[in-house]
């Protein structure tokens, strides 16, 4: 169903079922495919990363799977729900009062998008996603990418660094001296293919 | 009474494979849209194969890529320039084998939609490992080109507004990426389809 319908719905107080885990792409509510145990402990892993920094540096404010809008040209209303976003108190101020209802806060922008890829997200969607965020105003996109135990850092289309894995990530101007080891974020993972 | 006569069935392999740790293992061909590029592509280093005659681009062609783990493996880049000095031109081949015994220089990965993001990646760094110097990535849908020269290494990025080049590997060769990418549509949105 669209966003449009669901919120008729959902004003008639009706028990309307929305997905666990969705965005708003051109209007239609779209399920996000679930991520896999080890890239939600991963994405856990950053983000407690972060908050341990922001305890210190009360800059702004880390979130796992919240929804953001995220403005594209033929989708002005497009939600999008990174894994790991870092919004500072500048872009939404920590006095600013949270609507009640609603999905995304019109116009926040994570300063910082978060993307842990699973195995069988498909090439095209994450880089379209890349795309879409930095257009949006974001400042930098991580991608962490569990097979090869890198992260990739995108602060324009044509500018991404690798951090791999005897490296030091950092944030640059965004978290100022905000480190983590690239390998603290990658836990040991059984090879297995059976326990997938 | 009569004897069946079993004919020995020769498997077949498919027309598009390569060789992983002793099993053949299919591969897709490019759809329509990343072979047109994958094409361009290949105009470009022909081109410039004929003015310096430094080597050979290939679509298409297996290449054995020996690693420590698998001294047999076969793989089939979308595209590769390969110099002479790798491969010369007059070296004797197998009329029957099914693959170019050498390792080229520049590979590349045309990305097609449904490929999976980590395999792309593992893919670019097995060429590098295997003796690639330079690994490119092609986003069509994106319209970005990801260069590697070594797997720790960031990568150089192209965009629709670069010029893409290949360094020392490749001196002169120069193209801009806008002429590498026909007009599209259908692109999706960014949302795994399970």
């Amino acid at each position: 169903m669209t966003m449009a319908e669901f919120l008729e719905v959902e004003k008639e107080a009706e028990a309307v079922r929305l997905p666990d885990l969705y965005e708003v792409i051109n209007g239609e509510i779209v399920e996000v495919p679930a991520m896999s145990f080890n890239a939600v402990e991963i994405a856990n892993i950053l983000n407690e990363f972060i908050i341990q920094y922001l305890a210190l540096h009360r800059i702004g404010r880390s979130r796992v799977e919240q929804m953001f809008h995220i403005p594209v040209m033929d989708d002005e209303s497009r939600i999008r729900r990174p894994d790991v976003a870092y919004i500072s108190y500048e872009r939404l101020p920590k006095s600013r009062r949270i609507p009640l209802r609603g999905h995304a806060i019109d116009g926040i922008v994570p300063d910082i998008a978060i993307e842990v890829i699973s195995p069988n997200e498909l090439a095209v969607d994450v880089h379209v996603k890349i795309l879409e965020y930095l257009n949006a105003n974001v400042k930098s996109v991580w991608v962490i990418i569990p097979d090869v135990c890198q992260v990739f850092v995108y602060t324009s289309p044509t500018t991404v660094r690798i951090y791999a894995l005897t490296d030091t990530l950092d944030a640059g101007e965004i978290l100022p001296g905000f480190t983590v080891p690239v390998a603290e974020l990658f836990p040991e993972t059984d090879d297995d293919p059976a326990s997938e | 009474m009569a004897t069946t006569l079993e004919i020995p069935v020769e498997p077949e392999l498919p027309d598009q494979y390569e060789l992983i740790d002793g099993e053949v293992v299919e591969v897709q061909p490019m759809g329509v849209y990343s072979a047109e590029v994958a094409n361009r592509l290949h105009d470009e280093l022909n081109y410039y194969s004929r003015q310096t005659r430094l080597g050979r681009a290939r679509m298409d062609m297996i290449f054995r890529l020996p690693l420590r783990q698998d001294t047999n493996r076969n793989r089939k880049p979308d595209l590769a320039f390969i110099s002479f000095m790798r491969w010369p031109l007059d070296r004797v081949l197998p009329y029957s084998g099914n693959f170019a015994d050498a390792v080229p220089e520049l590979m590349i990965e045309v990305v097609s939609p449904t490929d999976k993001a980590e395999e792309i990646l593992d893919r670019a760094f097995e060429y590098l490992h295997a003796g690639a110097r330079l690994a490119w990535i092609i986003y069509p849908a994106v319209r970005t080109i990801h260069a590697y020269t070594s797997r720790n290494l960031s990568p150089r990025a192209f965009s629709e507004d670069s010029i893409l080049d290949a360094g020392d590997l490749l001196p002169g060769f120069s193209v801009p990426v806008t002429v590498l990418f026909p007009p599209v549509t259908g692109i999706p949105e960014g949302k795994s389809e399970e």
